[in-house]
């Protein structure tokens, strides 16, 4: 993960590097020189096609949603490094002096330096604040934010009736008991792009449903995710197993174990050491 | 003025509404004599008196067909096979009592 978060920052740098490199202004300031018309071309493209790669990078591991966020955080630390990195680049382009202009009595005006005045430590203090404070918000929300629960490596991955699907506890942890004392778990289900339209509904629960219109409780979901939340019943074991039901839009219902201790350890010892 | 309170009040109706759609429905099961007593709320703790209950044999015969009572209650006789009751709260949301999640039922009850 953090091998995949510097290859987004070093791509997203590298990109900008080169539209740097594609404009007359930086080219300059960067190489000493304008590029020719076809190498300034090549580095537009390039510079275009390294954000775009950063940018599958970041959809492939986390989905649009956060992919797309992600992506956009180290664009911004890309792009913050590069413009910071520029005035310190080893050759700084001269500035043109403007010729001494004269006034209305023909004496020549001297014309007023701007001396750079030193920043104090106040300013200097404000300004790295400034700096740090985003990048450090940026930092801890990405420390927090937690894997989604699909993309995680416990997430079991199978096929129902004509459909694959990507199954997983919501949280890795105990079920939560809330009224009249139920434990109660959540688990998330994603099915293939194309299944998508030809699924009515899809039910979980523990123990094989008896009949179809007991086949659990339904995910529910907006997009692609869905999510369920089931009751653990009083005296259910291991044995007993979750079972998926997939309902199709063609009425046919599908239904399918899956082994508790592989979906939910933590469901399991739950389970196990109840009294 | 009156925007910044009816701004926050979106927000936290915005925030809230996720999770107002998930609503289980749970129960929870009694031998009370000859009767087994069931009690039905959700899961926020709310009341559930007016929701379906079905109790079934193992063959899908219903045996008993009602619903929860004003306490968010329901009482009927031990039937005499092994069966379990539907808390049927709508499409997707049901809870399932199988007779082994009885308090109080012996599991030699039924051979």
């Amino acid at each position: 993960m953090t091998l995949l978060n510097l290859a987004l920052l070093l791509c997203a740098f590298a990109g900008f590097v080169a539209l740097a490199l594609a404009m007359p202004k930086h080219s300059k300031h960067l190489l000493r020189r304008n590029l020719s018309p076809t190498a300034a071309r090549l580095a537009r493209l390039l510079g275009w096609g390294l954000l775009a790669v950063a940018l599958s990078l970041a959809i492939v591991q986390w989905r649009f949603s956060i992919g797309s966020v992600t992506w956009f955080g180290w664009l911004s630390l890309a792009g913050v490094a590069l413009v910071f990195a520029l005035p310190r680049w080893p050759w700084q382009p001269v500035k043109p002096q403007r010729p001494a202009r004269k006034n209305a009595a023909g004496k020549t005006r001297i014309p007023v330096a701007a001396d750079p005045v030193p920043a104090g430590p106040a300013k200097i203090a404000v300004a790295l604040t400034v700096i740090a404070l985003p990048l450090t918000v940026f930092a801890w929300q990405l420390a927090g934010t937690g894997q989604k629960p699909l993309l995680r490596d416990d997430a079991l991955s199978g096929e129902i009736g004509p459909w694959t699907f990507v199954i997983a506890e919501k949280e890795q942890a105990a079920p939560d008991i809330l009224a009249l004392d139920v434990p109660l778990k959540q688990f998330m289900i994603r099915f293939c792009e194309r299944c998508q339209g030809e699924i009515r509904q899809a039910f979980l629960k523990v123990r094989e449903p008896r009949s179809t219109t007991a086949a659990g409780n339904a995910f529910f979901g907006r997009g692609e995710e869905k999510t369920v939340q089931i009751p653990i019943p009083v005296a259910a074991t291991l044995a007993d197993s979750l079972w998926l039901t997939v309902e199709g839009n063609d009425g046919t219902f599908h239904h399918q174990p899956l082994a508790i201790e592989r979906l939910s350890p933590s469901l399991a010892t739950f389970i196990k050491e109840r009294p | 003025m009156k925007f910044v309170p009816r701004f926050s009040a979106l927000i936290v109706t915005l925030l809230l509404c996720g999770q107002a759609i998930a609503h289980t429905p749970v129960c929870r099961c009694e031998l009370t004599g000859t009767d087994i007593t069931c009690t039905g709320q959700f899961h926020d703790g709310s009341a559930a008196n007016g929701i379906a209950m079905t109790v079934l044999d193992y063959d899908n015969t219903i045996l008993v067909n009602d619903k929860l009572d004003k306490q968010s209650r329901l009482q009927f006789p031990l039937p005499k096979q092994p069966f379990y009751i539907i808390m049927d709260a709508g499409p997707g949301e049901m809870f399932e009592v199988d007779w082994k999640d009885v308090k109080g039922l012996a599991p030699s009850t039924y051979p």
